[in-house]
């Protein structure tokens, strides 16, 4: 199932990709694995693991622009079955990895369409104390991991802000603006604190200004 | 950044920051330094994705990008996000014109032509799309909302998988998980 479900995926990419390939070979393998999953998740001594990492393959594979519309929702029903096994921030491994897989494409989404989260940052279960130093053997992943937490809440932040549009003068509306402007200085000092604290190998290497380069490019070169 | 992690953390960052400059409150009092804070932040996105070469990166250099695309406020600079962005969806399963449609309007560029649609992008009504409107601001009001709200658990009433899902007898325990561990 798993094998088909990524097979599907490798398809529909080529096929979007690539005129040389159509998209029959990927339709079969979507299909095929999407009825071992609907077979799978009527047992109740299933596999959840499996199942739920299947689903999410099968959500990328509906991700991925096409002329046909998939008949199943497996967006939905993989992040269902993700909070199902329990899977969260602290997950370690597989577990761990559709969490943050599942919750970045959620997350782009948000960002680009100016959604509110399905599901809170604040159950993620992310370690935000970024005073305290810690020596694990990759604190990449932690610190990525706090960001996109950070991007979230912003993310939430800016469609809260969106709804509430009253200009008035009522104690109501300025006690709202207090506490927006409260809640918009602890997001900003998160960012503060990210950039200020993490670690030598999250930051570029090194940063040009276009100016002194006579270059081409407007941009800053940041490598 | 050699290091995945780092790129795709400095791309949220950086995301961050420009919407945290779009929607400060108080927006009127401090119009030239959140400004300022989002050309910096766009700047440097923009020379993050200008820089990627590794392709497992372009999805999510790409939904940055437009986003930080939309703050730029030079011609020069619009010219050069718009190649950016060609480069990058190119081998991508993203069409740059509709990403580049959205920022000709952001940046009241006259409409070149009337497209003619290619029936290979036709592709609408799909979640996942980079077709609808880039939200700028609090001037854009978007009906659409997360799909994924409220139908995203098994206890909800209209719950995925209808018609095929039974709850498991047993919740994923310790022990299950422990041979996936790597």
């Amino acid at each position: 199932m798993l094998l088909k479900a990524f097979l599907a995926c490798g398809a529909q990419h080529l096929s979007v990709t690539s005129a040389s390939y159509g998209n029959e070979i990927a339709i079969r393998y979507y299909e095929m694995a999407t009825q071992d999953l609907m077979s799978l998740i009527q047992d109740p001594n299933r596999d959840s693991v499996l199942c739920a990492t299947a689903a999410l393959v099968l959500a990328i594979y509906e991700s991925i622009p096409s002329q046909s519309t998939p008949k199943i929702n497996h967006t939905t029903g993989s992040r269902a079955l993700i909070r199902e096994c329990g899977w969260n921030a602290k997950t370690p491994s597989l577990g761990g990895a559709c969490f943050w897989i599942n919750i970045c494409m959620e997350l782009l989404n948000c960002l680009h369409n100016s959604w509110s989260l399905s599901w809170d940052p604040d159950t993620w279960g992310v370690d935000m104390n970024m005073d305290h130093v810690h020596h694990i053997a990759k604190p990449e992943d932690l610190w990525l991991h706090r960001i996109i937490y950070i991007c979230g809440k912003v993310s939430d932040f800016r469609v809260g802000s969106q709804l509430q549009q009253s200009h008035d003068e009522t104690d109501a509306h300025i006690g709202q603006l207090n506490q927006k402007l409260q809640d918009w200085g602890h997001l900003n000092s998160w960012c503060d604190q990210w950039i200020k604290n993490a670690p030598p190998s999250m930051r570029p290497l090194g940063q040009i200004q276009p100016w002194p380069r006579n270059t081409e490019s407007v941009f800053p070169t940041i490598w | 950044m050699t290091k995945r992690p780092a790129i795709i953390a400095q791309f949220f960052y950086h995301t961050a920051r420009i919407l945290l400059a779009r929607t400060h409150p108080m927006e009127p009092d401090f119009h030239m330094e959140m400004k300022k804070m989002q050309q910096a932040h766009a700047y440097d996105v923009c020379g993050i994705a200008a820089g990627i070469k590794d392709g497992s990166l372009s999805i999510i250099a790409i939904r940055c990008l437009s986003i930080a695309a939309i703050c730029l406020d030079t011609r020069e600079a619009q010219d050069e996000a718009l190649r950016i962005l060609k480069r990058l969806c190119k081998d991508t399963i993203w069409h740059a014109e509709n990403i580049e449609n959205e920022l000709r309007q952001h940046w009241n560029w006259p409409h070149p032509h009337h497209d003619t649609v290619d029936p290979a992008q036709m592709h609408s009504n799909h979640y996942y799309e980079l077709d609808q409107p880039l939200s700028n601001g609090p001037e854009i009001h978007l009906n659409l909302s997360n799909p994924l709200l409220g139908v995203s658990d098994f206890s909800a009433e209209k719950h995925p998988y209808q018609g095929f899902y039974i709850a498991p007898h047993h919740a994923l325990d310790q022990y299950q998980y422990s041979s996936y561990l790597i």
